[in-house]
């Protein structure tokens, strides 16, 4: 352990004495200074921490993500090409004491700037948050929530039911199998008309809560949001009932909204007693006009546990942002041991730049849709682009459960990020990924020759 | 009854290396199957021209290089063993020291990595900031440092953790005499301790002071290796010595040879110097072999700078008054 701390002391060093640090502080001391300034928001306190936490966290991370890329390409790849590695490896030290060393020297300089970087914009966020001027302001408190989503019904049987029905119509081919992209249409198509509520009909979602949620001190709030069968703007009348179980009363919320708009109610403390499921249930009095209403599968209901440890879950915010600059600190380290410096670079480059890419890579995995003709029909991938579909399933499965822990999306928008969140990151990040990284730089570093002349 | 030989501490058998460009293929032969052994307590020096495979079989003993065939044992240990690497001092040809650190601080970094205790690794680094006398310029970083400060510090980061076998690539380069006056007692003085010293130099008068057995590579072939006595001795010509031999005695045996031989005889024993040796060797060898891989053994003047020697064109220089 001395001896990976040594080195560990030794990168920081190595880091501090290079300009990429200070130019590091200083773009970072301008971020601080004028995105705060220039982001004003829509004047609400919510708006200003989804503009303030999105910019400003997102700009320091991007920094730091490209400083610690940079910085670990170098630890190795340019000790390697000045010789001082040679003597390193002269003394009673193991390839993996060298990686880990440099690793954690690595993250410790980034988790000082990240750190002392978010202490400083969460001190003024705090100070920037508009005043609450009317008693409905208080809705807007800063709080942060942690999103509750249904209980996903089987569908396996009315989905069996409906493809057997596609068969026997001619939509789909009587024999072999189905594609999966005919699977999840069918599956989104089915889940959509059981959330379909034509007029006086009604829906019910179920909920499993933890049992932390529904607090007296941490109450809930139901955010929903659907579309209507009419483009006219009026708003439709609508009855909300909360009940837990059958003993115990429901409690009921009349309401009109408007379609197309994300509605929050908060709701009284105490609906659930503790155990078992609640159920939502909707019913639409739209009438007159009569409406249907459609509540989109897995993005239109939701119900929000508040809670108000705001720094707290900030700080689990930064140690999973922490866990993601490890993670590429592994990858520009382990390019470092394959490869020279520019090289290493352009590698580790092109890892962050198939992060950000995730998003659109999922998208043509998932739909297996590569174009979308004039007419709007989705064209499947032919031959040309399967083995590129193949390519992108594959990126997929890597880059997915990755892209899912956007953490700076989520304190934007006030969600709440649990230990678990932040054991995931970790695990997934450093344990999972940077382990794999970890594995790929010890092979290179026992492979390489580093005595080599510099010449071949 | 003779002593027995001390245990060998480096065996190199058979050891050919070859360096290979990115796809793999042969570009240097730079080792042609080596074969020599070092025993505990000696001074071995490694000599040959620039490309010979001095550098090459130096990183091969510490583990920095593979053998492509043949091989090698450190201390009765595979060199890239890192466990045996607490044994080994190593100073390298060039000062690859971090330039930002402190003599005091460079020291401290490898102390502790060769696994010191601190209060040892404090009092080491002292000690020998004072035998190499820049305790005085501890506190300045090595990169403000002249090539032969720094080649000091290379030289007490070498040992540091007082090692068994000690290995130096051209140790002398950059230092003034005395420097290496000082350095050439050091090697004498470990030596006496024990300690196994392999170094390789071009400064052949530093390897005759302090080496007692030699190998010559020359193109990644070692041309002549043994006891340095034994390969700087002429061995055909013999040499009468006398002790304590009277004038008259001298005179007798002068007068006898001058009237069989009709010349005026030195009685001596004459030894080749070590340059003469190197030359010699590396001449044989060249007409040995084909074009080397590395520099040839002696310059050969461009055309453009031939011309002829001075003093067939000039006449010689006037004496000063």
């Amino acid at each position: 352990m001395k001896k990976i701390v040594a080195l560990a002391v030794l990168t920081l060093r190595s880091a501090l004495n290079s300009r990429i640090v200070l130019i590091l502080g200083l773009l970072l001391t301008l971020v601080l200074s004028l995105f705060p300034l220039h982001l004003q928001g829509d004047g609400t306190a919510p708006g200003r921490i989804r503009i303030l936490l999105e910019y400003t966290l997102g700009a320091i991370v991007t920094l730091l993500s490209f400083s610690i890329a940079w910085t670990a390409c170098n630890a190795v790849a340019r000790e390697a090409a000045d010789r001082q590695l040679q003597l390193v490896l002269t003394k009673p030290v193991t390839r993996l004491q060298i990686w880990l060393g440099k690793w954690l020297g690595l993250i410790a300089l980034h988790s000082a700037f990240l750190f002392t970087a978010g202490l400083i914009l969460y001190f003024i966020l705090l100070g920037s948050l508009p005043k609450a001027t009317s008693p409905s302001a208080k809705d807007w408190e800063w709080a942060h929530y942690q999103v509750l989503n249904p209980t996903t019904e089987s569908i396996a049987s009315a989905l069996d039911h409906r493809l057997e029905e596609a068969r026997q119509k001619g939509q789909l081919p009587s024999k072999g199998p189905i594609p999966q992209r005919t699977v999840n249409y069918y599956s989104l198509e089915i889940r959509r008309s059981l959330a379909t509520l034509a007029p006086t009909t009604h829906f019910a979602w179920s909920f499993e809560l933890p049992p932390e949620a529904d607090k007296p001190a941490a109450p809930l709030r139901l955010r929903y949001q659907f579309s209507a069968s009419r483009w006219e703007r009026n708003p439709v009348p609508l009855v909300w009932r909360f009940q837990s179980s059958t003993n115990v009363p429901a409690f009921v919320l009349h309401q009109t909204a408007y379609a197309e708009q994300i509605w929050e109610l908060p709701l009284p403390p105490g609906l659930h007693p503790g155990t078992g499921p609640l159920l939502v249930t909707c019913e639409n009095f739209a009438t007159n006009p009569p409406t249907t209403l459609i509540f989109e599968p897995d993005q239109s209901i939701h119900l929000l546990a508040t809670h108000h440890d705001n720094g707290l879950n900030y700080f689990r915010g930064l140690l999973v942002l922490m866990a993601r600059l490890a993670f590429f600190a592994a990858v520009g380290l382990t390019a470092g041991c394959l490869f020279s410096t520019p090289t290493a670079l352009f590698f580790t480059l092109f890892i962050l730049i198939l992060l950000s890419l995730g998003t659109s890579i999922r998208e043509v995995a998932e739909s297996g849709v590569f174009t979308i003709s004039h007419e709007g029909e989705e064209i499947g991938a032919g031959a040309f682009e399967t083995p590129i579909l193949a390519v992108h399933r594959a990126a997929n499965s890597i880059l997915d459960p990755i892209q899912s822990l956007d953490v700076i999306h989520q304190l934007g928008g006030q969600e709440r990020i649990s230990w678990a969140d932040v054991g995931r990151a970790w695990r997934l990040y450093v344990a999972l990924w940077g382990g794999i990284f970890l594995l790929a730089g010890l092979a290179a570093l026992r492979r390489r020759e580093f005595g080599k002349p510099e010449n071949l | 009854m003779s002593n027995p030989e001390p245990p060998a501490v480096i065996t190199v058998d058979g050891v050919h290396k070859i360096f290979r460009d990115f796809w793999g293929r042969p570009k240097v032969h730079a080792l042609n199957g080596i074969h020599f052994q070092v025993r505990q307590g000696r001074v071995f020096g490694l000599l040959g021209p620039n490309g010979s495979g001095k550098s090459t079989t130096m990183k091969l003993l510490l583990g920095l290089l593979r053998p492509s065939r043949g091989s090698l044992k450190i201390l009765n240990a595979d060199p890239q063993d890192v466990g045996v690497k607490s044994r080994i001092g190593y100073m390298p040809e060039e000062s690859y020291l971090y330039p930002y650190l402190s003599p005091d601080e460079t020291l401290r970094l490898y102390g502790q990595l060769l696994g010191l205790s601190e209060h040892e690794n404090r009092t080491r680094t002292e000690e020998l900031l004072e035998m190499i006398g820049l305790t005085h310029a501890r506190r300045r970083p090595v990169g403000e440092f002249s090539k032969g400060m720094a080649r000091r510090i290379s030289l007490a980061q070498a040992l540091l953790n007082d090692p068994e076998l000690i290995l130096l690539d051209e140790p002398t380069a950059g230092l003034d005499p005395l420097g290496c006056r000082q350095f050439k007692d050091l090697i004498l003085h470990l030596a006496r301790r024990g300690k196994t010293i392999v170094l390789c130099s071009h400064l052949l008068a530093d390897v005759e002071d302090v080496c007692d057995r030699i190998a010559i590579l020359y193109n990644g072939r070692i041309c002549a290796d043994g006891r340095m006595r034994d390969l700087l001795q002429e061995s055909r010509i013999c040499r009468l010595s006398i002790r304590q031999p009277s004038p008259a005695l001298i005179d007798e045996l002068q007068q006898t040879i001058r009237k069989t031989t009709g010349q005026e005889a030195a009685i001596d024993h004459p030894s080749r110097s070590l340059e003469d040796l190197f030359l010699s060797a590396i001449r044989s060898a060249e007409a040995d072999q084909t074009r080397p891989s590395g520099a040839l053994p002696e310059g050969r003047l461009a055309p453009f700078l031939s011309g002829p020697p001075v003093s067939e064109t000039t006449p010689p220089a006037a004496s000063p008054p």
